[in-house]
């Protein structure tokens, strides 16, 4: 059994060790077992899919990641975590002597955890938005390379092509009517292609008024696939910036637990008897300690 | 032996086969042999004038839809080859039935009016020798 200044000397010691250990940083997240992942690829199918879809999909597949349920875990180790330090913080209040520096010890060795808990949870979040914005870089960079896909000369042939399109559309009726007479039979590439284009422009009308087809908006106004991929891309950019500030919150936050710790060490000192620390080295020095090998 | 060159004979058939169904004639080609069957009726000496004119009008009912066919086709331009840009960088010369209702002219007359054969041009001809 350890007499009442041992007990306070190893809670002291304790204290300040778990002082040095907040100060020392929250574990990241590469020190995990199992490091949770998420690795989507900017693939074809991802590229070709309807903008306003986009994000919803990416959404949708980082929701079932090893990431998404390690952050969600943490969110809920942190939730359980504070309300643990409130109940301890309110029972501290209420006792008295020992328990009281006891329940304190504990609220702080709590409060080291919720700092490491919600370091590792920052980290993972870091990691998912790090992510995200190479996700759409790359999308962005896949849509530019389709675009490029052409050279200045096929290009320009292409522009050719298309105005000789119009030209020849604008005088398609006249041709008709100039080599079959009104009322005349059409040939039969004619006739198919008239009702492939009919069947063509009732589907393009109704994939237009898709609900999701629609183009995406922002601030209301509506965005074409690379404005919305850069805008995403920058919001994710926002999103890493506020949480470096909020790694800085964490750091302050361990500070502020090791400063609780050293004053609750303080404390603990201050409460113990003199008298204790005069009589203890007498009692454990060497000649005192000559009787055990007398007997 | 037989045996042998038989399977020989057979593979170099089949690789015949598959090499003519690859070299598939592509829109502006059709175009391009229609117009050039087209154009042959049109200097053609030995034909009647009727016979020409029927010939012609049959001919340019086909012509409508290959050249339809060849400018509505997108890897026309984006194959990006020398028949592609002289067909497209010269329009009156390579869709003549379209261009000539355009400029309210037979095929023929459009024909030789992009190669600067005009009537008035004729006429002004002179027989000489160099």
């Amino acid at each position: 059994m350890k007499s009442p200044f041992k007990r306070r000397l190893c809670d002291g010691c304790a204290i300040v060790m778990l002082g040095l250990a907040v100060l020392s940083g929250p574990a990241t997240a590469s020190e995990q077992a199992v490091a949770p992942d998420w690795a989507p690829k900017a693939s074809e199918k991802l590229v070709r899919l309807p903008a306003a879809y986009l994000k919803r999909s990416i959404d949708r597949d980082f929701a079932g990641s090893g990431l998404a349920s390690a952050i969600r875990a943490q969110s809920d180790k942190v939730s359980n975590k504070k309300r643990t330090i409130a109940e301890l913080q309110e029972a501290a209040g209420r006792a008295e002597g020992p328990a009281r520096i006891e329940l304190r010890h504990q609220a702080l060795a709590e409060k080291q955890q919720l700092v490491r808990l919600l370091g590792e949870r920052t980290e993972f979040e870091r990691r998912e938005w790090e992510t995200r914005i190479r996700l759409y870089q790359g999308l962005l960079r896949s849509i530019e390379q389709t675009e490029k896909g052409l050279g200045p000369d096929a290009r320009a042939l292409l522009d050719k092509q298309q105005a000789a399109q119009q030209r020849m559309a604008s005088v398609s009726t006249q041709v008709d009517t100039a080599l079959l007479g009104t009322g005349g039979e059409q040939s039969r590439y004619s006739a198919k292609y008239n009702a492939i284009q009919t069947a063509k422009q009732n589907l393009i009308a109704r994939i237009n008024t898709h609900p999701m087809n629609q183009q995406p908006e922002i601030d209301g106004k509506a965005v074409d696939r690379k404005t919305y991929l850069r805008r995403l891309s920058e919001d994710g950019e926002s999103m890493l910036a506020l949480l470096k500030e909020e790694e800085t919150v964490l750091a302050f936050m361990g500070k502020l637990v090791a400063l609780d710790a050293m004053a609750l060490s303080e404390e603990v000192a201050e409460t113990r008897n003199p008298d204790d620390v005069s009589r203890d080295p007498e009692r454990n020095s060497v000649s005192a300690s000559a009787d055990v090998f007398l007997k | 032996m037989n045996r042998t060159k038989t399977g020989c004979a057979i593979l170099v058939a089949l690789a015949a086969t598959v090499g003519a169904t690859q070299a598939s004639a592509g829109p502006l080609e059709n175009l391009e042999r229609e117009r050039a069957n087209v154009i042959r009726t049109i200097v053609d000496a030995t034909m009647s004038p009727a016979e020409r004119h029927k010939k012609l009008l049959a001919a340019q009912r086909r012509l409508v839809d290959l050249e339809r066919i060849a400018i509505r086709d997108p890897k026309v331009a984006q194959q990006n080859t020398p028949v592609a840009r002289l067909a497209l960088g010269n329009y009156d010369l390579t869709f003549l039935v379209h261009a000539g209702v355009e400029n309210r002219l037979t095929i023929t007359d459009q024909w030789l009016d992009q190669l600067g054969l005009t009537s008035a041009a004729l006429m002004n001809a002179r027989l000489g020798r160099r």
